[in-house]
């Protein structure tokens, strides 16, 4: 439920799950209260100044107590967080809320985020030179060649240097592998 | 109690360093588009459409590298363009002015791209380089060699960051391109295409020859045709400045299954959707994004379909367009 309530929160919600996890958020419970937690997380983030005193320390506390807060870390390996790592001297309820938010970025699959054990985590690391903060990282599709093939014979860019964008299309395993 | 004020400030801080490093790209764009730099663009374009050549260049992304043999053959019923992997497992493209073939031996397939119902493969026209300037500053760079080439180089520095820069080094008396570099919004590069050697000049027919395939070969014809997507009840609406639809087909994609696929482009980056009902094999299918060099995938689910969205853009882009994707029932 907590990943579908993020998931809603960036509008990645099928229309089929979006009935049942309205239904959850109109009475009081756990899931109420966790789309309250992370929209107080998101606003603490964007630095709203909505965040009272008492509220913060309550979320600090609540995710301290989420025991798989860590484990979406296997998929960030950019240099954006050795920055979260080096900030986070600077207070250690930030850092968990902090932390807690890289574990609440959107899980468009659906993934059990905050019930996923930490031994999930061995997975190759992506060798990726673009950073996006709060996006999911997968490895390519299986038939990424097959996209990529149907979309190439599209782009200016044949226009100005020829056949050779196809050399993506027809990339080696090894290159594959490297964009896992 | 003063851990809440340092939480505030805290996010304050990562804020403005977030925003200040995604804005980067942007502060220091040139005002204005050269008119003599727009014009290198135009002789580029012109040489890649008249040349016969042949060479090798080098494909470069992240750590890896892949050595390839380039051929144009400009003939009386049109050119020929044939591209060989030389790393690795071997592979082949051939290009014709309707079609697009890929060679691949390893799985013993030829995949097949050819379109009956339309011009196969819209390009990038003289007149439409001007329209580049508005969301890009085209400037001239410095003079130097690639491959024994005197090249200009010429930049493409994007207006937003829903786009990468380019930076193109042109042979100074063909306008032939010798060298392209993908750049991101830092100015780092992330792609680069660079010949090693070239030969400008007529090119025998011999050279651009399609491989021999056994008849055991399996062969993947893409089956284009034409689409009108929105009376499927599918709507993408992308709200990225500059970018425009160039096409909406019908086409089959791994083998079996009818995908549904627009195209926009802003001219020098183009951006695909692909459309296609969810099967039992997708649930395995991870939603999110992936990259290849400044290719980025992002996947979703909507409405039991898998969107599959594919530009050479920043992944904010390809996102962006993702997210604009809806169903609504054609009544």
């Amino acid at each position: 439920m907590k990943a579908k309530i993020s998931m809603l929160m960036d509008d990645e919600l099928d229309d089929g799950e979006l009935a049942g996890v309205l239904a959850a958020l109109s009475a009081p419970g756990e899931a109420r209260t966790a789309w309250r937690t992370y929209h107080l997380i998101r606003d603490a983030l964007r630095g709203d100044g909505a965040l009272a005193t008492d509220i913060a320390a309550s979320t600090g506390a609540r995710l301290a107590l989420e025991p798989t807060v860590l484990a979406p870390q296997r998929e960030r390996r950019s240099p954006a967080r050795t920055r979260w790592v080096a900030l986070s001297a600077a207070a250690s309820v930030a850092a968990v809320a902090l932390v807690g938010w890289l574990a609440l970025a959107p899980r468009p699959g659906g993934d059990a985020v905050m019930g996923g054990p930490i031994a999930q985590a061995p997975q190759t690391p992506a060798v990726v030179p673009v950073k996006e903060k709060a996006l999911q990282r997968v490895p390519l599709p299986s038939a990424a060649d097959d996209y990529l093939l149907a979309h190439q014979g599209y782009s200016p860019r044949l226009t100005l240097q020829g056949v050779a964008p196809y050399i993506r299309t027809v990339s080696d395993e090894a290159v594959q592998s490297g964009g896992q | 109690m003063s851990q809440a004020p340092a939480a505030a400030l805290l996010a304050r801080t990562l804020w403005f360093v977030l925003a200040a490093t995604s804005g980067a790209g942007i502060a220091h764009a040139q005002p204005t588009s050269s008119d003599e730099a727009v014009q290198w663009l135009g002789r580029i374009y012109k040489a890649t459409q008249d040349l016969s050549y042949s060479g090798t260049f080098v494909y470069q992304q992240g750590e890896h590298s892949e050595t390839s043999r380039i051929v144009r053959r400009v003939g009386e019923h049109g050119s020929v363009e044939k591209l060989e992997v030389l790393d690795g497992a071997p592979r082949e493209v051939l290009r014709t002015d309707d079609a697009v073939k890929c060679y691949l031996p390893g799985r013993r397939t030829v995949k097949v791209d050819r379109q009956r119902h339309q011009r196969a493969f819209p390009a990038l026209l003289p007149e439409q380089i001007g329209a580049l300037e508005q969301n890009y500053v085209i400037s001239k760079g410095e003079i130097t060699r690639v491959a024994g080439y005197v090249c200009q180089a010429v930049l493409l520095t994007p207006k937003d960051d829903l786009r990468y820069g380019y930076k193109l080094w042109a042979d100074a008396r063909t306008g032939m391109l010798l060298k392209a570099v993908t750049l991101d919004e830092k100015g780092k590069p992330i792609e680069q295409f660079t010949f090693t050697q070239l030969a400008i000049g007529p090119v025998p027919a011999s050279e651009v020859q399609p491989p021999q395939t056994p008849a055991s070969w399996h062969v993947e014809n893409a089956d284009v045709t034409p689409l009108d997507l929105e009376a499927t009840g599918w709507s993408v609406s992308p709200d990225i400045p500059g970018f425009k639809k160039v096409i909406e087909v019908k086409r089959r994609l791994h083998q079996t299954r009818q995908v549904d696929q627009v195209v926009y482009s802003d001219g020098l980056a183009a951006v695909s959707v692909f459309i296609e009902p969810e099967s039992d094999g997708d649930k395995l299918q991870r939603m999110g994004l992936s990259s290849m060099g400044a290719i980025n995938i992002y996947t979703r689910r909507v409405a039991h379909h898998l969107v599959t969205v594919v530009g050479e853009t920043p992944a904010r882009s390809v996102r962006r367009i993702a997210d604009t994707v809806q169903f609504r029932a054609p009544k």
